[in-house]
């Protein structure tokens, strides 16, 4: 039954639009499908090495989000984004390890040894954002879900960090003119309690 | 973006998917009694009527009257060609004298598949099988250990039939978790106490007969079973567990009834909640609707003198026991 190449299961119809998740291996990365089809977004899941060809063989996403994963992109050869989910002009949401491959691959920094963030924490929210727009407020601080050893020390150009934890100083940074959004948190875990609406503000960003 | 993925939609999308790629064609469907096969049965018929023929191989170790539903639900309410194979004589002979667990289970699973097989080669000119394989069993996983995976679990396939029988896949829920395919069966009209069943495993009552399997301790277990079910749905607590089952258990007991003493069999109650199936809690009951229980099961069901509850979490426990 395995298929050889790639195929989305879903893209020779125009009935709906779609959304790519591009998988970096985490133990959740269903969960981030689950959610956006709980809010009525078709999307599949793809691993990282095939979203291309996936791409390519016509699945026209109209949003993207990158997943959190294992590995450490400060390892040689760790998996990376392919190009062309940048080329698409499309919203993308970047979660933990998803969040420090973007930044690698935008000319930031990432570095390991920092001390690591398991678990709860909370996010304090700095700035406005259409991410998290009608529910989570200026100045206030929300639970959310980390889990990760690493962390962005230096944004690329055009980002601005709009929240921050006590072990995430970039716990939340976006692009808004290139429509990036990255957070070093779980939103699709149920830990973090409003954690799909910011998936949801991301699809809904994208022009229909 | 839109938000234009609703069952609604997909209903009729699937429904014309369908009829494109099968044509006048026809199609076998076997039927479990799950969530599942039910769901990709009715959608199938939406769309192509009496081309499809469902197969129910009632292996006798279902869950009590679960067959005769099922039959009465298809034939019944849908009126969708069903042949009702009772092979629970084949199924409980050659388990006659079986005590391991992996035996039991590859006993069961070719015995399935050869009486499916036989009854899919009576129904003339098919061209197609029937499958509810789910989104979950096909999403690729990344692997770090060289190169792309490809890793497809084959657990819906029955048996390397379509090789066998050169018959194409037909597999409506290819797209769907769970939860959205819960969503179609309501919107399909089908029952409730169908579309939020809990999950049962293949070999079915089988696994859960520790030790060897009879006809009566069946009957015994699917009595108990039913009672304990029973309750549960009189609670209000059927929907918040994500399965609840009881075990009948290797064990004899001591029990004193009216004046007589008993010895008789250690019947198990178990209870998980879970989102996924992949780790799992024991349901805490109250203490009181366990002894009612208890006492129900005892006074109706002949061969039980006892009954515990199994408070184990998985891990390091499994759902099943064994």
């Amino acid at each position: 039954m395995a298929s050889a190449t790639p195929t989305p299961l879903n893209y020779d119809s125009n009935a709906h639009e779609r959304a790519l998740i591009i998988d970096f291996g985490s133990q959740v990365t269903q969960l981030i499908a689950r959610r956006l089809r709980e809010m009525g977004v078709y999307c599949e899941v793809h691993p990282y090495n095939r979203a291309e060809a996936v791409i390519k063989a016509g699945f026209n996403p109209k949003a993207i989000i990158f997943s959190g994963g294992p590995d450490s992109v400060t390892r040689d050869k760790s998996p990376r984004a392919p190009q062309i989910a940048f080329d698409l002009k499309v919203p993308i949401l970047s979660i933990c390890y998803g969040q420090q491959t973007m930044a690698v691959q935008l000319g930031g920094e990432v570095e390991g040894g920092h001390a690591a963030e398991f678990g709860r924490a909370d996010v304090e929210i700095r700035e406005a954002s259409p991410l998290f727009e009608g529910f989570w407020e200026v100045g206030k601080r929300y639970p959310v879900w980390m889990s990760h050893g690493d962390r962005v020390t230096r944004l690329p150009d055009g980002f601005k960090v709009i929240g921050t934890s006590e072990n995430a100083p970039f716990a939340i940074a976006v692009d808004e003119s290139r429509r990036y959004y990255t957070t070093m948190f779980h939103p699709e875990v149920v830990h973090t309690p409003d954690g799909a609406k910011p998936s949801r503000t991301s699809s809904r960003r994208s022009p229909a | 973006m839109k938000g234009d993925w609703t069952m609604a939609a997909l209903r009729a999308e699937q429904v014309a998917k369908i009829r494109a790629q099968v044509g006048t064609g026809r199609v076998i469907c076997g039927l479990s009694g799950g969530v599942d096969s039910s769901v990709a049965a009715v959608l199938i018929h939406e769309a192509i009527g009496d081309q499809l023929t469902c197969v129910l191989v009632d292996t006798g170790l279902m869950r009590a009257n679960e067959a005769d539903e099922v039959v009465s639900l298809f034939r019944g309410h849908y009126n969708i060609p069903l042949v009702h194979v009772d092979a629970s004589k084949t199924f409980l002979d050659g388990l006659a004298g079986v005590t391991d667990p992996e035996t039991k289970r590859k006993f069961i699973g070719k015995t399935f598949i050869d009486i499916f097989e036989a009854e899919a080669r009576k129904v003339e000119g098919a061209q197609f099988l029937a499958q509810g394989t789910l989104y979950p069993d096909v999403i690729e996983s990344v692997s770090f250990d060289g190169g792309p995976s490809v890793t497809i679990k084959s657990h819906h396939n029955v048996g390397g039939l379509p090789e066998k029988m050169n018959l194409k896949l037909v597999e409506p829920l290819r797209e769907l978790f769970k939860d959205e395919v819960r969503a179609l069966g309501r919107e399909l009209g089908l029952p409730e106490t169908l579309v939020g069943r809990h999950p049962f495993p293949g070999p079915g009552l089988a696994i859960r007969i520790p030790g060897e399997i009879t006809p009566e301790r069946v009957a015994v277990l699917q009595k108990a079973d039913a009672i304990y079910l029973d309750e549960i749905r009189k609670a209000g607590l059927y929907d918040k567990i994500w399965q609840a089952f009881a075990v009948l258990l290797p064990v004899r007991s001591v029990g004193v009834m009216g004046d007589a003493r008993t010895y008789e069999s250690v019947l198990a109650l178990r209870a998980v909640t879970s989102t996924d199936g992949m780790t799992a809690d024991f349901y805490q009951f109250d203490m009181n609707f366990l002894g009612r229980c208890a006492t129900r099961i005892i006074n109706e069901v002949k061969g039980v003198s006892r009954v515990v509850y199994d408070v184990t979490s998985k891990p390091p426990g499994t759902i099943e026991w064994e």
